[in-house]
């Protein structure tokens, strides 16, 4: 029979805690941590149980079960070694590691051949041994690899490469270890299992730190288990210790011996260990389920808070605050979705402002939600290859963020949002139970997110304008006469941004490009300002910034900044359909009125006084202004100046080639005409004769060799010939007077069956200017003399009219244009240089 | 981040494998995704700085496609004022190397090659990639190892191979034989040969070098002419084992002695021009299959063979991939000044011949950079291997360069300055590269005005090329053959081809037929 003694009972209980732990490890997830320590417990466990029978009479013999224990004894050093490298993120598979193996051959064959321990006897419960030379000789290497896997951890913690938190009580444990095994060295001592003893708090340490430090995942179930046997045992030890004392109280002190009053007196007492019990209960349970029990009243009162908010940023910042609190994360931020990117939208943690925290719409990050991928972590950012796409400043801002866990916040399966959740406070590992947690607390917001979302999105449609996302006119008005009605700023400058030649740019292009660019427009304002000025959609064309606090200089600054970009975008763009400029007109509140009309009169004085002296002008309001009223005739004047200079610039061209000297004129001459026969207004047949004069502006810019070359030209030559009415607008739309003849210059090889350049478009779609000039242009060019062919006569030209209407020319127009050439009006121009036809 | 290291030591293979060789597993839509990606962050970098604001001119780039239409392809001319001058104010991003390679043809001897800090990461990670796949027998596989022992067998720092074993210190644990600091102290035949008097005493189980250098060390050892005299004592039982088997072998059996036979390579990487000549050389010598990888000291790496050997697969996010193919080269080649138009990796075809252009990424200095490399594409899969992107072998230099071995590269005017240098009154001449069974050579062909003696002419060009042309001298030196093959053609070969063709034959790699013609 087992009989338990002094001597056993220690291995026994050491024994019995090392098979908790063990089983705690293998049910954990496997890693190098957990298998190098399962080792060490095994060897524990065999040392243990080996000692323990050793000290009892089970058979075969005292040295058999002390042969056992050997094998045990022997292995811990170098196990505890390997453990050592293990936990300090070391190298483990070492020389000195696998010598110690050898080692333990070399002492098992020692063992077995009794050099050892040559004898051991357990007699009348007392244990005594005799040492053999491999005992001594093991004492010192054994001690030797205890005190190395002690030195390793004191080591690494003194060079800071591993934390004191992480391999404080592992160094405690171990030190234990050295000291037992000293110990050891006295049969005297030894024969108690101190040594085991030691050993067995160092493993007890151990686990604690792994538990604490969440070096392995422990298993709920395990965990329960644990919880169970650890309240067991202490309520064990509570109850014995009151029964056993108070029964010895009983009977010694007062003497009582009869049993029926003893239980009598003492079944009280166990009424009086009931709330000891419950406080045991709460304790294992405060221990084990403590974070659990938290993050369940977080995630309450996450649920209670947003079922009562419909306000957005509220609800991201519980959200976010609620995160933090339950995974103890150093910060927590969520990114929502707009129309074009992810941006920041709470922060458990202040941010800088001029951080801008935003991800695009192809971020790898979000191509890997629209995946259907559930969490990601910071590993697989670092080494997935969808991530190979990261660029450095994306990388850098994830770093920055210490992103340890990013959370999808998905509505109906589409993501909205995310959260970046960073590393812990003490920088341990996340747990499964925890982004569990995170998924539910997100999930249960995701439907509340949405909704606010949609919520804000519709107030803020109310207030704002559809295509360039500025507030709108009547927001405006309301907010700009609040601040002034409150005196909410002592200054401010109100600037009315207005495009010029707007109308043409849409008549020209279509509407959706005129929509293009007044987004595009909109981007450029938004670019020049900062958050502070308030940016309004306050016409069709027209724009207001309003710029608080700034002095009027420094309005001016500001606005003209804009009108720079625009004109850098478009007008000095490389892409010659690019025409556009804008004027900007400025008044000051405090300094030009005190009431919004005022401010708004004034600053479309000043946007008109720039459109009157050239546009593309940047005008501050000022009161008797000499350039107030720019008197019309010397706009006049102005555009004189300019118009005779392109005079003498067509006139260059069409002198090129001498037998097209004078076409500018004549097409000039014939286009007002035709204009002037379908009845077209005075305005409109400037514009044309104008546009005459300059159709083949463009010509300056091709080559003699193509321009003059006789006979057919290449398709190359062809598609550089064709490139003068591209150059021409190019040029001509760096006058500011002459802009409007954009669309009919770009428009004179244009076929009305779409066939014609640059643009392919055809029928009503062209310019009706442009279709006149293009059959003045025609009919010129066929009436000219050339060195290889005589000019067309009259009537073969108008043959030739007739015979292209509908596919090449306006067939109404071409009508109109023969009934000018046969009742003689074409002979009363004053063309020149068509003997040809003038002779006709 | 975890390192490599850390993931050998923990022994998570799955792990490394899809960090370092995840890219295998792409489409080639999401390769070109990475690609445009990448691209569009160097554009903008490029825009921040004077460098990327000259080559890309004032047109508005916003796009991929804007990029490619409006970038002209360039050469290092394009460079040298900023490189050769170090100014690292004008460049996209910092450098933290400036590594160095010759120039042949160049205004300068040298060119310079910035490295920034994240290509640098980029270039080790590509390199390891290669290194891993050395030892890969199938996907997911590999034995590379911490303590790896290490030959490596390329040039010295400042060239680009000689940063490798520095960069990834930070990387992983290897054993170089022989180690760095030694080496810094030999010139780069010594540590040659010591790193293989190393790898006879303790093993070795990588190797990392020029091919034609790999096939003359094991020559030179099957021939016993590098084979010391000294006693050679292993340092373990594994090497100790396998010198014993070697003796047996030669001592007693008799049997020629092959590296093979003293090494066990997990894996050999081999670069160069001309190292699929070299393979099977290499294969019989060494008893390893060399994994090719194809890279330069301007674009970094570019690409890797996988583990059945058979293509090179391009790295996603070291260099933009364009491609210029044969018929607009030719065709620039007709017209002066014509801009060849270029595909993508995504266009490429089987079969067809395409010159490489490369835009650097993270923050490079090369924008559609032309580093004269002509690539065969041979399937738009490895459908041994299972990788869905487009494979390709490498051919050689661009027609105009005679690139021996990845030793020299002689040029027109190398070869001119040679054959006047000479003094042997030669004015009509043409040199082409011409291959052996297992090497490459170059030929002269010559008209000889003044009747001078064959060898004479050969001897004295050979001597000049080796006084011009240190590189050429290697060849000589270090592979241990003269390169040089001589044809005298018939005294007016030369007027009577250009009287045939209208047209000079090129003084440089003429074409076969050309060849052939001339000597009729």
């Amino acid at each position: 029979m087992i009989v338990l003694t002094q001597y056993n009972i220690i291995p026994l209980i050491a024994f019995a805690l090392y098979s908790i732990i063990l089983v705690i490890i293998l049910t954990s997830n496997r890693t190098r941590l957990s298998r190098a320590f399962s080792f060490y417990v095994v060897a524990m466990m065999i040392w243990s149980i080996g000692s323990f029978l050793m000290k009892t009479d089970v058979p075969p013999s005292t040295l058999f079960w002390n042969k056992i224990l050997q094998i045990g004894f022997v292995s811990v050093p170098v196990l505890l070694l390997r453990f050592s490298y293990v936990l300090t993120d070391d190298y483990d598979r070492r020389g000195i590691v696998r010598f110690g193996y050898v080692v333990f051959v070399v002492m098992m064959v020692f063992t077995f051949t009794n050099n050892f321990v040559r004898d051991a006897s357990y007699v009348n419960g007392v244990f005594e041994y005799e040492l053999g030379i491999g005992a001594y000789l093991f004492a010192v290497i054994g001690s030797g690899y205890s005190i190395a896997a002690l030195a390793i951890m004191i080591k690494k913690t003194y060079d800071r490469e591993v934390a004191v938190r992480k391999v404080g009580l592992v160094i405690i444990g171990l030190s234990l270890v050295v000291i037992g095994g000293a110990l050891n060295l006295s049969p005297t001592i030894g024969q108690y299992g101190i040594d085991i003893l030691f050993n067995a708090f160092n493993a007890l340490l151990i686990t604690y730190s792994i538990y604490r430090n969440k070096f392995l995942e422990i298993n709920l179930v395990v965990k329960r288990g644990l919880s169970v046997t650890v309240y067991n045992i202490l309520m064990f030890a509570i109850y014995a210790a009151v029964i056993i004392s108070s029964f010895t109280i009983i009977r010694y002190r007062f003497g009582i011996t009869d049993m029926t009053t003893t239980v009598l007196i003492m079944a009280p007492l166990f009424f009086l260990i009931e709330p000891l019990r419950i406080i045991v209960q709460r304790f294992t349970q405060h221990v084990f389920y403590r974070r659990t029990a938290d993050r369940q009243i977080v995630l309450k009162q996450f649920s209670d808070l947003i079922n009562s908010s419909l306000e957005l940023d509220h609800i991201t910042t519980s959200l976010a605050s609620a995160v933090q609190d339950a995974l103890s994360a150093k910060e927590v931020n969520i990114l929502l979705k707009n129309t074009n990117r992810y941006y920041l939208q709470s922060s458990s943690t202040p941010r800088d402002q001029s951080d801008d925290l935003h991800f695009s719409l192809h971020h790898p990050i979000i191509s890997w939600f629209d995946k259907g991928n559930n969490l990601l972590l910071k590993t697989q950012i670092d080494n997935h290859v969808m991530f190979k796409g990261l660029w450095d400043r994306e990388k850098e801002q994830i770093r920055a963020l210490n992103t340890e866990i990013i959370a999808p916040i998905r509505y109906n399966e589409r993501l909205i949002g995310f959260v970046i959740i960073s590393e812990r406070n003490d920088e341990t590992p996340y747990s499964l139970e925890e982004t569990e947690f995170l998924q539910t607390i997100i999930n249960n917001a995701a439907a509340i997110i949405e909704n606010a979302k949609t919520i804000e999105m519709i107030q803020k449609q109310s207030i704002t304008d559809e295509l360039t996302k500025f507030y709108n006119h009547r927001h405006f008005q309301e907010t700009a006469n609040q601040w002034i009605q409150e005196q909410r700023y002592r200054r401010f400058g109100l600037a009315i941004i207005d495009i010029d030649q707007f109308k043409i740019y849409n008549d020209l292009y279509g509407h959706a490009s005129g929509d293009l660019a007044l987004k595009r427009i909109s981007e450029i304002i938004a670019g020049a300002t900062t958050d502070n000025e308030m940016l309004v959609r306050y016409g069709g064309e027209e724009f207001v910034v309003l710029y608080p606090h700034l002095k009027p200089e420094e309005v001016f600054v500001k606005a003209d900044q804009i009108r720079i970009a625009v004109e850098r975008e478009f007008l000095l763009s490389d892409d010659i359909r690019e025409f556009l400029t804008v004027s900007v007109g400025i008044a000051n509140y405090d300094v030009n009125g005190n009431t919004l009309e005022e401010l708004i009169t004034k600053a479309d004085q000043a946007v008109m006084e720039g459109k009157q002296s050239g546009r593309n002008k940047t005008v501050m309001y000022r009161e008797n202004s000499e350039h107030k009223n720019v008197d019309a005739g010397v706009q006049d004047k102005i555009r004189d100046a300019f118009v005779s200079s392109i005079y003498a610039l067509a006139a260059t061209i069409d002198a090129k080639d001498h037998y097209t000297y004078g076409h500018s004129n004549n097409v000039a001459l014939l286009s007002e005409a035709l204009a002037r026969k379908a009845g077209f207004g005075d305005d409109k047949i400037e514009v044309v004769r104008n546009a005459g004069l300059l159709h083949d502006i463009g010509k300056v810019g091709i080559p003699e060799s193509v321009l003059s070359k006789p006979g057919f030209l290449s398709q190359e030559e062809y598609e550089i010939m064709k490139s003068h009415v591209t150059q021409s607008i190019n040029i001509i739309k760096h006058i500011p007077n002459l802009i409007d003849t954009v669309p009919i210059v770009i428009s004179h090889h244009e076929r009305y069956d779409g066939k014609g350049y640059p643009r392919g478009i055809k029928g009503e779609n062209i310019p009706v200017l442009g279709r006149v000039i293009c059959i003045a242009d025609a009919f010129d060019a066929m009436t000219t003399d050339r060195p290889y062919r005589k000019g067309l006569s009259l009537e073969q030209a108008i043959f030739e009219l007739k015979k292209n209407a509908g596919s090449q020319f306006d067939p109404m127009l071409v009508d109109l244009f023969i009934e000018l050439a046969q009742s003689g009006e074409l002979n009363l121009l004053q063309l020149e240089n068509r003997p040809s036809f003038n002779g006709a | 981040m975890k390192t490599l290291r850390d993931m050998l030591r923990d022994q998570e293979y799955e792990r490394i494998w899809k960090a370092y060789l995840g890219f295998l597993d792409l489409s080639i839509d999401e390769f070109m995704d990475i690609q445009n990606r990448l691209l569009l962050e160097q554009i903008e970098l490029l825009k921040q700085c004077r460098l990327g604001q000259k080559l890309l001119g004032g047109a508005r780039i916003r796009t991929v496609d804007d990029f490619r239409r409006h970038v002209p392809l360039t050469t290092y001319d394009d460079y040298a004022d900023t490189l050769l001058n170090q100014r690292s104010e004008d460049l996209p991003s910092e450098p933290l190397h400036w590594v160095q390679t010759t120039w042949r043809g160049g205004a300068q001897p040298i060119k310079l090659a910035p490295y920034s800090k994240s290509m640098v990461e980029e270039n080790t990670k590509m390199f390891m990639a290669s290194l891993i796949l050395s030892t890969s027998k199938g996907r997911g596989h590999f034995t590379l190892r911490n303590y790896d022992k290490f030959l490596y067998g390329m040039a010295p720092r400042p060239y680009l191979t000689g940063y490798a074993p520095y960069i990834l210190k930070h990387e992983v644990d290897f054993e170089y034989l022989p180690s760095t600091r030694q080496a810094e102290e030999l010139s780069f035949k010594e540590r040659n040969i010591v790193g293989f008097k190393l790898a006879i005493k303790k093993g070795a189980d990588l190797f990392y070098g020029v091919s034609s250098v790999l096939v003359k060390i094991g020559e030179s050892f099957t021939n016993g002419t590098t084979s010391s005299r000294t006693l050679v004592v292993p340092s373990n039982p594994k090497q100790a084992w396998k010198m014993i088997k070697a003796w047996w072998k030669k001592r007693i059996k008799h049997q020629p002695l092959l590296p093979k036979d003293l090494f066990e390579f997990k894996g050999i990487v081999c670069g160069g021009t001309d190292s699929d000549t070299y393979k099977s050389q290499i294969e019989h010598l060494f008893g390893t299959t060399p994994l090719e990888i194809f890279g330069g000291t301007e674009s970094a790496g570019v690409a890797t063979e996988t583990w059945s050997r058979n293509g090179l697969t391009f790295f996603p996010d070291v260099n933009f991939l364009e491609f210029i193919p044969e018929d607009e080269m030719k065709r620039e080649q007709e017209q002066a000044g014509y801009q060849p138009k270029t595909v993508l990796l995504s266009d490429i075809r089987p079969g067809e011949v395409y010159e490489l252009v490369i835009t650097k990424l993270r923050g490079g200095a090369f924008v559609r950079y032309r580093i004269g490399d002509v690539l065969r594409c041979i399937g738009l899969a490895n459908e041994t291997d299972q990788i869905a992107l487009p494979q390709v072998k490498y051919l050689d230099r661009v027609n105009n360069i005679i690139d021996l071995a990845g030793f020299t590269r002689i040029t027109k005017q190398i070869m001119g300055d040679a054959i006047k240098l000479s003094e042997l009154g030669i004015a009509e001449w043409t040199a082409c590269k011409e291959f052996g069974e297992d090497r490459t050579y170059i030929h002269v062909y010559v008209e000889n005005p003044e009747q001078h003696d064959h060898q004479t002419i050969r001897e004295r060009i050979n001597q000049e090329l080796m006084t011009i042309d240190s590189d050429y001298r290697d060849v000589n030196l270090m592979l241990g053959y003269d390169p040089l093959l001589l044809t005298e053609v018939a005294s007016g070969s030369f007027a009577r081809f250009e009287q045939a063709h209208n047209n000079r034959i090129s003084r440089i790699n003429p074409s076969q037929e050309d060849l052939h013609q001339l000597q009729a």
